[in-house]
């Protein structure tokens, strides 16, 4: 059984495009309009490395990155702002593409996602209490957390400072009770 | 002897196979349609089939004498079916499969045939609510068809009210001028009882038809009829084992395009919606060159699931996109054009319950090949995947990502329309949205904002209109034709 990643029907394996919908369910070349275009697939040793021209930064204090009345925020490498996610259960992140309907809550599109080989729609964060996890959505490039990649559409819960790679596109979270 | 007799392609081997060749060929054919297993009388046939194959092919001195008495089979017909994966990962759930199934003439056959003669009727709706533009419409649109008759050809014309009157009587050599005349003169007045209508039609078709014509009746209609829709579906069903193909016309927007749908679809005919003079005449015009066009009439097909797999849902992607109920076997899918194809896209459900070679299902087609004279040619094309614990994963085949996206949008307004029908306001206001935004997306704007009002609508009103509900419908079905607009 596979999980559309927009609307969260379940179809079985192997099924081309939702019937709840019609959202396509395997990430390729399907549809190749003219200015949708599609995530690059990389090498499984090319995204152990860190991207190139990326310097490590050294990893900030959680307490003083994490304004106190938020719960999670995440930052994504090299950028100076936080992206603060409130008042939802859950966050999709990905690569927007409005020409097929994708409208990730988290659109990393302006950090170079493409580039990067974030794919349309690529991980959820969901909270659930005072648990976050991370899941990732079958993304053509996988998602690791602290180098660890993780098996498609299985949650991980995540520790305040954790480390996420959607691609090469890295990106830390903060946690903190509100 | 023609290619449905083959022994050599019932067992799927070529003429050079060894003798343990023929026989693990056998074991394996007889093994998957075997009675016990399968107790579809279809698959009955098609075991008896390799039966008398292996008669002749699995004794040494039978298979000589055929060998040296028979003349290699020549095929005229194509089936092409590509399967959406090749793999399937090694898991015990139910798993989808899609074949698209292409069928098309041997090039080399289609140069050099003549026309097939026509055996067309008309069966026009001449009731009150044709009066003015519209009936004056048809009348316009029926003048040119009559022109490219030609003497071979046979030609009538029926229109019905409360009752039926054969306006142009079945004939070879008419009158073209008097058959003119008295189109010209219908007037419109009257309810819409269609079984009337239909009965004279198939009447004035049945005086001629033949097995060597194109057989074809086509209903106009722009109203509902009441109380003799069963009888009519029926009568359609009895047309379609005369090897008649009956193809509806919907002009406005008050015909009931489900029905008219089941009748054409039972006959292997299409429905076309029409709502102005241009495409009045355009779908004659094509209708027409489709006919004198005609390959191969009366294609049938049957889908044979193997033990393990069914066949969940079918649609015919083209020539005419149209439903196919996969209940009512054989499937009558129409014409085969020259230089055209007949294509249909089967959706398998499949739960492997071993690694290997898993068979899906056997497409099997029958099909009269007019200009050679061949009738019930036969073809078939098997649909099997590889289970393995470690399936890669692939892209699946660029022709079935295409038909899929466009049956994707078409299967998006058929929910919304049932659930809109059965009352399931917000649901079926959020498949539009969905239905609008996949319009957006493949840059069909008109459409989707068709798609966009209809749900404002739906939202306010609880109900679609009826146009918009058949643009919607109509629209999305001719995504599959690019050479058609819309009307």
């Amino acid at each position: 059984v596979i999980r559309c990643p927009v609307c969260q029907h379940e179809e079985y394996d192997g099924t081309l495009f939702c019937s709840e919908c019609g959202t396509q369910l395997w990430e390729g070349k399907a549809a190749p309009a003219e200015d949708g275009q599609d995530t690059q697939r990389f090498g499984a040793d090319e995204l152990v490395r860190a991207p190139e021209g990326y310097a490590e930064p050294a990893r900030p204090e959680a307490a003083e990155a994490t304004p106190a009345p938020q719960q999670l925020v995440v930052r994504v490498q090299g950028s100076a702002e936080p992206i603060y996610l409130i008042g939802r259960a859950e966050y999709r992140l990905g690569r927007g593409d409005p020409r097929q309907g994708v409208r990730p809550e988290v659109d990393l599109g302006p950090y170079r996602a493409l580039e990067l080989g974030v794919s349309r729609l690529h991980a959820a964060l969901k909270c659930a209490g005072a648990v976050v996890t991370i899941t990732d959505l079958g993304s053509t490039n996988g998602t690791l957390v602290n180098g660890v990649r993780l098996a498609p559409y299985t949650p991980q819960s995540l520790r305040d400072g954790d480390e996420l790679r959607l691609g090469k596109l890295a990106l830390r979270v903060y946690l903190k009770a509100g | 002897m023609d290619a449905s007799g083959d022994p050599y392609a019932v067992l799927g081997v070529p003429q050079t196979a060894t003798a343990d060749e023929v026989r693990l060929a056998f074991n394996a054919a007889a093994q998957r349609f075997h009675p016990a297993s399968h107790p579809h009388p279809l698959a009955r046939e098609e075991q008896s089939r390799i039966a008398a194959a292996y008669a002749i092919l699995g004794d040494a001195g039978r298979r000589a004498a055929y060998d040296a008495n028979t003349a290699p089979p020549t095929p005229v017909l194509r089936a092409r079916l590509t399967p959406s994966r090749t793999w399937l990962p090694f898991l015990r759930e139910t798993q989808v499969v899609y074949g698209l199934l292409e069928i098309t003439a041997e090039p080399r056959f289609t140069d050099e045939l003549p026309a097939p003669p026509v055996n067309l009727s008309l069966v026009i709706d001449r009731s009150t609510s044709m009066q003015g533009e519209r009936l004056d419409q048809v009348k316009r649109a029926v003048m040119p068809l009559i022109d490219q008759l030609t003497d071979r050809d046979t030609f009538s014309v029926v229109a019905f009210s409360d009752r039926a009157e054969v306006v142009v009587p079945a004939q070879r050599n008419f009158d073209r001028a008097l058959a003119k005349a008295r189109i010209s003169t219908l007037y419109a007045g009257g309810g819409t009882e269609l079984l009337q209508g239909l009965i004279s039609g198939l009447t004035e078709l049945q005086r001629y038809v033949s097995p060597s014509a194109v057989n074809h009746l086509i209903l106009l209609t722009d109203g509902r009829t009441y109380g003799d829709e069963a009888d009519s579906l029926s009568l359609a069903s009895l047309a379609a084992l005369d090897g008649i193909n009956i193809h509806g016309m919907g002009i406005g927007e008050e015909w009931n395009d489900s029905f008219l749908d089941d009748l054409a679809g039972r006959t292997g005919g299409a429905t076309a919606y029409v709502n102005s003079a241009a495409s009045v005449a355009r779908y004659f015009r094509e209708k027409m060159s489709g006919l004198t066009s005609s390959f191969a009439e009366r294609l049938r097909l049957v889908v044979l699931a193997d033990r393990g797999a069914s066949a969940q849902f079918a649609f015919r992607s083209a020539p005419e996109p149209a439903p196919i109920n996969l209940e009512a076997q054989p499937i009558r899918l129409g014409s085969l054009r020259r230089g055209n194809r007949v294509e249909v896209l089967v959706q398998f459900h499949v739960t492997p319950e071993t690694t290997g070679l898993l068979w899906v299902g056997r497409l099997i087609v029958l099909a009269d090949v007019l200009g050679l004279n061949r009738m019930d040619e036969r073809l078939s094309a098997d649909l099997a995947v590889t289970v393995r614990a470690d399936a890669p994963s692939e892209t699946p085949p660029a022709a079935i990502v295409e038909a899929l996206s466009k049956l994707n949008l078409y299967r998006l307004q058929e929910r919304a329309a049932a659930e809109a029908a059965a009352g399931h306001t917000q649901q079926a206001t959020q498949t539009l949205e969905r239905l609008a935004s996949r319009l957006l997306a493949s840059g069909k704007d008109a459409l989707a904002k068709t798609a966009l009002v209809e749900a404002r609508r739906l939202a306010r009103t609880q109900k679609m209109s009826a146009l918009g509900q058949k643009t919607l419908k109509f629209g999305t079905r001719a995504l599959f034709n690019p050479s058609d607009h819309l009307p």
